[in-house]
């Protein structure tokens, strides 16, 4: 199977250093106090946010910073094939952890001590690139929520086919099980806030596919912010605030 | 308009669309910046913790007025609560926030030990911030500053009106919003409104609270005129 | 733009999966001409002046590739669809549109119409995937059209449908065919395109000749071979067991009869006769269906050897009905046998006249016949061979003509193809690719490719034999060139100064090679150490230091896997500046090596052994010739003659060592050449001398690179190139075992070791050769060494069986091999110098590598035998021999002998070879018995075979025959139908053998 053509496209049409169609929503779910649904390709997350609140497990509270608390499931229709939801595995425990990974970094949690964000990550359709996806949703989610944090935090993955890096594979490009990449920033700050990889290459393979990945985060986060201000501005409109 | 991540500026410009995480100010050396809710300051840059507006009070304080659902207690605010545990000597009271507050039970007007207001939770109470750290549960009384009611205290039936601090404040707003100019127009009811969020209908049969309950929950994207045409349709079917 | 393509597919464990990709839709996908403003310069190909732009269909891609190969042919649009169609149906072809493509100098462009905004359609209700990627073509077309208004764009496809709507939407359509007449600046296109199988739109404009002769003829024509099943009632037969699976070999003396290797059976299922073979071509992959047990037979025990002639006349005399009686064809003959060419060597395994697998040939077999192919394997880049010759009084026609073309391969069929230049092309050896072949025509259908020269014209011959076994003599390209380094080359101080490279060009090395060699790639030294031992060095040529992975050159290199030795050309897989200067360990100068070195007791047991990369300075390049005369030399005490006889002294004792422990001393009649330097024919043919300089560098070279083998399996267990030779299985000693049986001798072959003693010990007094006879069988019995990864084998089967070393691998001639290289490449990372190379760390990867090492190292193993062949017959072109021959092997009809002093093999007939038994037109139309089965009653009835005894004797008693015997025969070459040219042996008195010519031992 040839991923890159030799006349530049892969096989979804793309050029290798170009991104997905991304789309955001906010505000889907009405009960929880931030949702979003962030959309990258084929990969549809949806994200929703509880919180701050007090912490359902007491002992759990934390006595000078906010506990954030992630829980991750796929549905069944979510990849090609039907398949039975296992409840927890390894590979949704995992994804938790990177996404409340994340979100510790970029909430200021200092100024929510022993209260509790709940972050429940639900993904849609699995099309590659769904750990970037997740962040990014609960990302927004938790924008919408208006929880204080640091900076936005964008994600992106990257992988090394053919001898070239591809930015963003998809679920095609990403099952040959060669390098891929997930890395997330801070855009503003210009920090690297996760780097994820899970396979064996060379040295000089990862920082070329880490950097397009860098830059891949920076083009996922300028339309991240695009979609928020779009979303505020809307909302302060139909208010009639601005 | 809204402003580029990476633009510090000298001076911000007001009531412009921000994202979180935007650089609003780089901090001068010497001097006062008075910041108010949605900014904290990081690495000499001032910056947004949350998307919403850019707004300067007139007192000079520059926050981010953005949507919240979540209430964050801070002192002085009037708040809508429902009793959730009775304690010997105070109230647990959750008021939408991350924590539930503290109603000392002689914190009302005219309370003795022998005498003193039978709250159960589920019961709703009108009362005022006074202590909001956040490192504790915040503390609230039905009294004002000089022990007099000033109109807090238990609140008997009714309904409450979940809605946004954006409502919240249009509806705390002086002179009133021209919805609640209409309904007061037409029919005779009580207000309550909690800076948390909360808004209580009362003293009114239920046809009366449920009508209001609705306008109000409608009118937060509406402009004048489009509040003025909802009431009267509102008006209407009930009295048709 | 976005859109989403979804589909059902089904994995192959059966599981139903829905899959929805992403289409994104361009807008900076360019036209590619110079005459459209907006196009990219970077990617324009098109010309500016050319007179019209085609666009292809897929099928005229898939069935005239070399059409579009030709370099008339010239701006041809492939379009994204087309392309990727190509890509799913046949590789091959696929590979070679890729190479059109690739190549600037072909104005070739690759349109992604797929992607481009405007030219992407979706499928419509009810139209079938064929039907849109039609439309996907007429509409791209259009767009160009539209786009270039001043250029002509014709849209080239055999299918009339197509055809039709291209022209009702205003666009200029033509089949193939007509474009191909309409260049008149070019006549030979036309011969390139093939005929179009019937099932598709055939061409209008040829319905009126010979094509729609031809289909009209179609309907009369009877059926001669059975309908293949489809495809589906095969693999349900497959399955349900009644049906087997497996590749077809067919016998390189005998093309009407095969071998299906089959797991299901267990056995090699035999496949008799023409119908039984049902339209299989040797490499097919097939389905068979066995025979009643009554019905089974063994494989033919004569020599096939009916009348050339007589096939070849009927052939011509056969019209198109006649050619339908497959009976008639069969006749005719089984064409010409074995009595044609000669193997001097066949490869082991192989034995003359009958395959491995026949051994015990004369019980009665599985056999079999083919109700359906699986795989077609017929090669894309076509079958080397000539014309049949008219029939005399039978004028070629003019214009386009039927001709059979048979191919050299003689396990393959004839073709029929059209052409213009019959004429021509009668006495020239010329390429053809094989096209279809239907179940209403004797033979497959095929069309022309290109003509490589003159038959019997050596350079001709030579390309013959290039092209059959797949060998690739382009230039290297100037990518390749770039990766070598500047002439004059000279080591560095850079890398004297490398810590990971020795200094060592204070040691006396010196190198031993064939005379003329300039290509040195290994090199010896030896010295006594203070303790009493004595150190031991085998230095190879560095290559790795110049060939590194991912480049340009490294690519070519894997690709060849080996460089070719011709009798009078070497086909090199490594650029030469690099082969003669740079890497060879040339004396008098500096050279990067890579080296082991060992110590040895004086009982030559390796005490200790380092590797190293290092700097030598070889003192002397000698032959061997000069090697040996040095150490026979007992006054010469220069530091390189003591050195030769040290290591000599060390390479006697670690022979002895071997064969103590089983190592086969096996013969090979290796013939060397003398060539005229001017005409570069062969002035003498000879066998090859081995004298002890010989067998000291080989010995060397072997403990080298069993010393490295073991180093790599230790530090890489499962990724390391190894080299072994299984065990051969007992029934394939049986044809050594009947004849030292027949001769009095007895062969025990329980072990390496036991075969060593016994062959040993098996000689003849009286008879000085017959030793050297029996081992040269021995060596048709062994199986063929490979190349394989440590991970795809048990460490069991690890071993060599020749050599009777446990571990073996190829280290020593990185120059010419690239097994080699991957070796070196191996131990430099064991030695921690490199990563471990890409290629072998998945072990799909290495099997990959291993099984094109060891393709490549067949393929120029049988080119260089044919060579040898070749140049053999060129010698007795002019001459007429008698020599000395032993009998190998007995049939009924005639002997095969072996010519001891030119390394020849061939058969004798003892009957009167039945030429113009039947004649030509009686034996086309004549009933199911023709000139076989007279020849055989002739046969049978003057000649009794006694296998056990191996002897054949005439009927009146005269004559008497036993393998083994000697026997002389007059060497002459004869020319046959085809062009082909043969050795002829006759069997002649043996007294007229000089004496000089008596073969000595």
């Amino acid at each position: 199977m040839e991923f890159v053509s030799p006349e530049g496209l892969r096989i979804d049409g793309r050029r290798p250093q170009e991104l997905r169609a991304l789309q955001c929503k906010f505000g889907v779910l009405s009960c929880c106090d931030g949702s979003a649904l962030f959309q990258a390709g084929n990969t549809k997350v949806f994200a929703a946010v509880y919180g701050p609140r007090v912490a359902d497990i007491r002992g759990q509270a934390l006595h000078d910073r906010a506990l954030i608390k992630c829980e991750y499931a796929h549905a069944a229709f979510s990849t090609g094939a039907a398949r039975r939801r296992r409840g927890r595995s390894r590979k949704s425990t995992e994804l938790a952890a990177l996404v409340r990974g994340a979100l510790e970094q970029t909430i200021l949690v200092e100024l929510l001590p022993r209260a509790q964000v709940e972050v429940c990550i639900q993904v849609l359709f699995a099309d590659g690139g769904v750990t970037a996806a997740c962040i990014n949703a609960a990302m927004l989610a938790v924008a919408d929520a208006g929880i204080p944090v640091r900076d936005m935090v964008a994600a992106c993955g990257a992988g090394h086919l053919e001898a070239m890096p591809l930015l963003d594979l998809n679920h095609t490009e990403a099952a040959t099980g060669g390098l891929e990449v997930c890395v997330a920033l801070h855009p503003a700050l210009d920090r690297v806030v996760l780097l994820q990889a899970d396979a064996k290459a060379s040295v000089d393979t990862l920082e070329a596919v880490t950097t397009l990945a860098l830059q891949g985060c920076k083009a996922a986060a300028g339309a991240m912010r695009e979609a928020l201000l779009q979303h505020v501005r809307s909302l302060a409109a139909r208010r009639g605030a601005i | 308009m809204s402003l580029a991540p990476q633009q510090a500026l000298a001076s911000p410009v007001e009531n412009t669309v921000v994202g979180p995480g935007d650089s609003v100010l780089v901090l001068p050396e010497a001097g006062q910046v008075r910041v108010g809710a949605g900014l904290h300051a990081d690495g000499g840059h001032l910056r947004t913790t949350r998307p919403g507006i850019l707004r300067r009070t007139k007192a000079g304080k520059l926050w981010v007025q953005g949507r919240q659902i979540r209430y964050i207690p801070a002192a002085g605010d009037a708040v809508v609560g429902t009793v959730v545990e009775r304690h010997s000597d105070a109230y647990n009271v959750d008021l939408g926030g991350p924590f539930a507050a503290v109603l000392p039970a002689l914190a009302f007007e005219g309370a003795t030990r022998r005498n003193r207001p039978n709250l159960t939770p589920g019961d709703l109470v009108y009362a005022r911030v006074t202590a909001a750290s956040r490192d504790a549960d915040p503390e609230i009384t039905c009294t004002d500053a000089s022990g007099k009611g000033a109109g807090f205290g238990p609140l008997q039936e009714g309904l409450v009106l979940t809605c946004s601090s954006a409502l919240v404040r249009q509806l705390l707003a002086s002179p009133p919003p021209p919805v609640v100019a209409a309904l007061g127009a037409a029919l005779a009811f009580e207000l309550a409104v909690g800076q948390n969020g909360r808004v209580w209908v009362g003293n009114a049969d239920s046809s009366t609270v449920v009508l209001v309950a609705n306008a109000l929950a409608n009118s937060e994207r509406l402009s004048p005129g489009q509040a003025h045409l909802m009431v009267k349709k509102l008006l209407a079917s009930v009295q048709a | 733009m976005l859109h989403s393509k979804q589909f059902v597919k089904k994995t192959k464990k059966g599981k139903v999966l829905k899959v929805v990709r992403e289409h994104y839709l361009r807008d900076d996908i360019w036209s590619g001409s110079p005459l459209d403003p907006e196009s990219d310069p970077a990617c324009n190909k098109l010309s500016v002046d050319a007179k019209e732009y085609l666009v292809v269909d897929t099928n005229v891609v898939l069935q005239q590739i070399d059409f579009l190969e030709h370099a008339a042919v010239e701006d041809v649009i492939i379009m994204g669809v087309v392309l990727e169609e190509v890509r799913h149906r046949n590789t091959s072809v696929y590979q070679r549109l890729r190479a059109l493509t690739a190549s600037p100098s072909r104005r070739f462009y690759v349109f992604s119409n797929e992607h481009h905004r405007e030219t992407y359609i979706t499928t419509n209700v009810g139209e079938g995937p064929n039907d849109r990627n039609d439309r996907a073509i007429r509409v791209a077309a259009a767009w160009y059209g539209a786009r270039l208004p001043g250029v002509r764009v014709l849209v080239l496809t055999n299918d009339a449908d197509n055809r039709r709507r291209a022209l009702e939407s205003g666009l200029q359509a033509m089949t193939v065919q007509a474009y191909a007449r309409s260049r008149t600046d070019c006549a030979e296109l036309a011969d390139l395109v093939a005929a179009g199988s019937s099932g598709e739109g055939v061409d209008d404009a040829g319905a009126a000749g010979a094509g729609g002769g031809g289909s009209g003829k179609a309907a009369k024509r009877k059926r001669i071979y059975e309908d293949h099943r489809p495809m589906s009632e095969v693999t349900a037969g497959i399955r349900a067991g009644r049906l087997h699976q497996g590749a077809l070999r067919v016998n390189r003396f005998n093309p009407y009869e095969g071998w299906v290797g089959s797991e299901s059976v267990g056995a090699d299922i035999l496949v008799s006769g023409r119908a039984a073979m049902n339209r299989a071509l040797d490499g097919d992959i097939v389905a068979l269906e066995l025979l009643p047990e009554d019905q089974w037979r063994g494989p033919a025990k004569r020599l096939p050897g009916a009348a050339e002639a007589a096939e070849a006349a009927a052939a011509e005399a056969m019209d198109v009905e006649d050619e339908n009686s497959l009976e008639a064809a069969e006749a005719v003959g089984d064409r010409e046998g074995g009595g044609a060419h000669l193997a001097p060597q066949v490869a082991p395994g192989e034995h003359y006249g009958e395959d491995a697998a026949a051994a015990g040939a004369s019980e009665r077999r599985p056999t079999g016949a083919v109700v359906g192919i699986i795989r077609r394997n017929w090669r894309t880049r076509g079958y080397a061979g000539s014309l049949q010759p008219p029939a005399e009084g039978r004028p070629l026609r003019r214009g386009a003509a039927s001709v059979l073309f048979c191919p050299v391969e003689r396990r393959f069929p004839f073709i029929r193809i059209q052409t213009r230049q019959a004429e021509t092309l009668g006495d020239k050896r010329i390429v053809v690719a094989i096209d279809s072949w239907e179940a209403d025509s004797a033979y497959p259908a095929g069309h022309y490719v290109r003509t490589l020269g003159p038959i019997g014209d050596r350079e001709t011959e030579t390309e013959v034999l290039l092209l059959e076994n797949d060998i690739n003599t382009a230039p290297f390209s100037p990518a390749v060139h770039a990766c070598v380094p500047p002439l004059p080359w000279a080591v560095t101080p850079a890398d004297i100064a490398d810590p990971n490279r020795e200094d060592l060009r204070h040691l006396v090395v010196c190198s031993v090679d064939p005379p003329g060699c300039k290509d040195i790639d290994d090199a010896l030294h030896a010295r006594p150490l203070p303790s009493g031992n004595l150190e031991l060095g085998v230095h190879i040529a560095d290559v790795t230091h110049f060939l590194l992975p991912g480049t340009a050159m490294d690519a070519e290199a894997a690709s060849r896997a080996t460089t070719t030795y011709l009798v009078q050309r070497r086909i090199d897989m490594l650029p030469k500046p690099l082969t003669e200067d740079i890497c060879s360990l040339r004396s008098e100068v500096e050279r990067l090596a890579f080296s082991v070195i060992w110590e040895v007791t004086p009982d030559a047991v390796p005490v200790a052994v380092r590797f190293t990369k290092s700097v030598i300075r070889s003192r002397a390049a000698l032959t061997y010739a000069e090697a040996q005369s040095r150490l026979d030399d007992p006054r010469l005490h220069d530091e390189v003659s003591t050195s030769l006889r040290a290591i000599a002294g060390v390479a006697r004792i670690l022979r002895q060592r071997r064969a103590d422990a089983g190592a086969l001393q096996l013969a090979s009649p290796e013939v060397r050449f003398e060539i005229d330097t001017e005409t570069h024919d062969p002035l003498d043919v000879g066998m090859y001398q081995v004298r002890e300089a010989n067998q000291m560098v080989e010995e060397m070279m072997l403990l080298a690179n069993v010393t490295v083998a073991e180093h790599i399996l230790r530090a890489f267990p499962a990724c390391s190139l190894l080299r072994r030779h299984p065990t051969p299985p007992p029934r394939q000693f049986e044809p050594l075992l009947r004849a030292a049986a027949a001769a009095h001798v007895s062969i025990d072959v329980s072990s390496s070791k036991a075969l060593a003693e016994s062959l040993d010990a098996a000689v003849r007094p009286s008879d000085a050769y017959f030793n050297k006879l029996l081992r040269i069988l021995a060596t048709r019995c062994m199986t063929q060494a490979a190349y394989f990864g440590s991970g795809d084998v048990a460490p069991a089967e690890y071993h060599h069986y020749g050599l009777a070393a446990p571990l073996y691998t190829h280290f020593t001639s990185p120059i010419r091999r690239y097994a080699d290289v991957i070796v070196h490449r191996l131990l430099a990372a064991a030695l921690r110098l490199v990563p471990l190379p890409d290629a072998v760390r998945e072990r799909e990867e290495l099997h990959e590598l291993s099984d094109n090492l060891n393709a490549r190292h067949r393929g120029a193993q049988m080119a260089g035998r044919a060579s040898v062949e070749l140049h053999t017959l060129i010698f007795f072109r002019a001459r007429d021999v008698v020599a000395d021959a032993r009998i190998t092997k007995v049939r009924a009809n005639g002997l095969i002998v072996f010519v001891p002093k030119y390394g020849i093999e061939g058969p004798v007939y003892l009957t009167e070879r039945p030429v113009g038994a039947a004649p030509a037109n009686g034996a086309a139309r004549g009933p199911a018995h023709g000139a076989t089965g007279t020849a055989g009653s002739d046969a049978c009835s003057n000649y009794i075979l006694d296998e056990e005894k191996q002897t054949v004797t005439s009927q009146d008693g005269a004559l008497r025959f036993t393998v083994f015997d000697m026997a002389a025969v007059r060497i002459t070459v004869a020319e046959a139908a085809g062009h082909r040219r043969q050795l002829v042996l006759e069997l002649v008195d043996r007294a007229l053998l000089p004496e000089s010519e008596k073969a000595a031992a």
